[in-house]
């Protein structure tokens, strides 16, 4: 599954951009926005925005390069979009159950 | 290749909710579809719906969250009123105080949800799973939960008045002082279900299942019980004036200090009580034709009450009431007293 400095090594200007702000909407210390970015955390919370995308951790038997492929699209088309608007909330820590690090 | 992309749109649906609420619900809609539209390109620049979030939100769009994964979110006090939530995942989600007046949950998975103080007022419920779901004084007022898994919630001080819960499942469901006031409780599954101090009050229970349930206290006067299996219920204290209870099965309840008729006689016509626990229990006025006291214990001589040559009295008790009966049309008989001054408590 791509990572997300995969996605930043691999992206336009503006998905660069997409990719710091979800990395900053996940400062060290879980509070302080300017702190740096927890980038172990971004990046779980990257795989975990896929994962739900796809509807799984585990990819598809079948046809399973291109599930994950657009699955991979969508959660960087989600971050793009939502990356412009103020406040935006990592929809990842929203759901509790995920465990912080 | 379409139900994916269906499946992607609505899990992209839940995440831009999750990520921005206040976004209008038109713009989730758009944006999510766009976004699958375009899955096989890796994008470059946002979609173009994208710039629809910013745009100010204006009432009357239904937010679309069907099919959303929701599990686990933190929900409190969300604004889901009329939302569309059919078959969304929003199981160990907490709703905590959140208003889905009017929201489609039909085949939702609430498992294990917090949705204390929540409004789901005239909500579609029916078929969701809210197993062990917490409910704690939830406003369910009209709520439709036909058909749906409640075993095991939590539903304390909940509102649950004229709610459909047709064959809706409670096995082991904790209703304590719940108000079910005209619920439709028609083949529902109580058994072993806590409704300590309910009010059940024109309640239909008809062919319900309550076995082994807790019904101390709980009103159930003038409450549709017809066919009812409460095997084993308890009913200590229980108000059931005005109950009817034809062809109720009422073997080994313990109906101590239970009101069956001090405002109007319950009817237990062919009820079966046999092995019933009647210490104390009020029968003024019952109609009592057909129905089996065998082997009851505690019981005394219910005044006022009718019955016919098919009740089965206690054989302690059989020659007292025939002797203290009047026959008031053919073979149907009245045990003196009931309303009148007169009210007997001879205890056998």
């Amino acid at each position: 599954m791509i990572t997300l400095h995969e996605v930043h090594e691999q992206g336009s200007e503006a998905v660069k951009a997409a990719v710091l702000a979800f990395g900053a909407s996940h400062p060290v210390d879980g509070v302080e926005p300017d702190a740096e970015p927890n980038w172990k955390w971004a990046e779980k919370h990257f795989t975990y925005l896929i994962e739900v995308i796809m509807g799984t951790a585990t990819p598809p038997q079948t046809g399973a390069t291109g599930a994950v492929r657009r699955a991979e699209n969508a959660a960087i088309s989600f971050l793009l979009t939502v990356t412009n608007l103020p406040n935006y909330r990592c929809p990842i820590c929203v759901k509790r159950r995920r465990p912080l690090l | 290749m379409d139900a994916e992309r269906a499946e992607h749109a609505a899990r992209l649906r839940g995440l831009l909710y999750l990520a921005c609420p206040d976004a209008p619900a038109t713009a989730i809609t758009a944006i999510a579809e766009a976004i699958t539209e375009h899955a096989e390109e890796t994008p470059q620049d946002p979609v173009l719906q994208a710039a629809q979030l910013s745009q100010p939100t204006y009432a009357a769009a239904q937010l679309n969250l069907s099919g959303a994964d929701l599990s686990g979110a933190d929900l409190t006090g969300a604004d889901l009123t009329d939302a569309d939530l059919t078959g969304a995942n929003l199981a160990a989600a907490n709703l905590h105080g959140a208003n889905l007046a009017a929201a489609n949950l039909h085949g939702a998975n609430l498992h294990d949800a917090r949705l204390i103080d929540a409004s789901l007022c005239g909500a579609d419920l029916t078929g969701a799973q809210l197993h062990a779901a917490r409910l704690t004084g939830a406003h369910l007022h009209a709520a439709d939960l036909s058909g749906a898994d409640l075993s095991g919630a939590d539903l304390i001080s909940a509102k649950l008045t004229d709610a459909n819960l047709i064959r809706a499942d409670l096995i082991e469901a904790t209703l304590i002082e719940a108000d079910l006031t005209g619920a439709d409780l028609t083949g529902a599954d109580l058994t072993s279900a806590n409704l300590h101090g309910a009010n059940l009050a024109g309640a239909r229970l008809a062919g319900a299942h309550l076995h082994a349930a807790h019904l101390i206290g709980a009103n159930l006067s003038a409450a549709k019980l017809t066919d009812a299996n409460l095997t084993r219920a308890n009913l200590t204290r229980a108000k059931l004036s005005g109950a009817n209870l034809h062809g109720a099965s009422l073997i080994g309840v313990d109906l101590t200090g239970a009101d069956l008729g001090a405002d109007l006689g319950a009817d237990l016509y062919r009820v079966e009580l046999s092995g019933a626990n009647l210490k104390g229990a009020d029968l003024t006025d019952a109609n009592l034709k057909g129905a089996r006291f065998a082997g009851v214990v505690n019981m005394r001589l219910p005044t006022g009450a009718t019955w016919d040559s098919f009740t089965k009295w206690p054989d302690d008790l059989a020659a007292v009431v025939a002797e203290r009966s009047d026959e008031v049309s053919p073979g149907v008989y009245r045990v003196r007293g009931g309303q009148s001054p007169d009210r007997s408590t001879v205890g056998v």
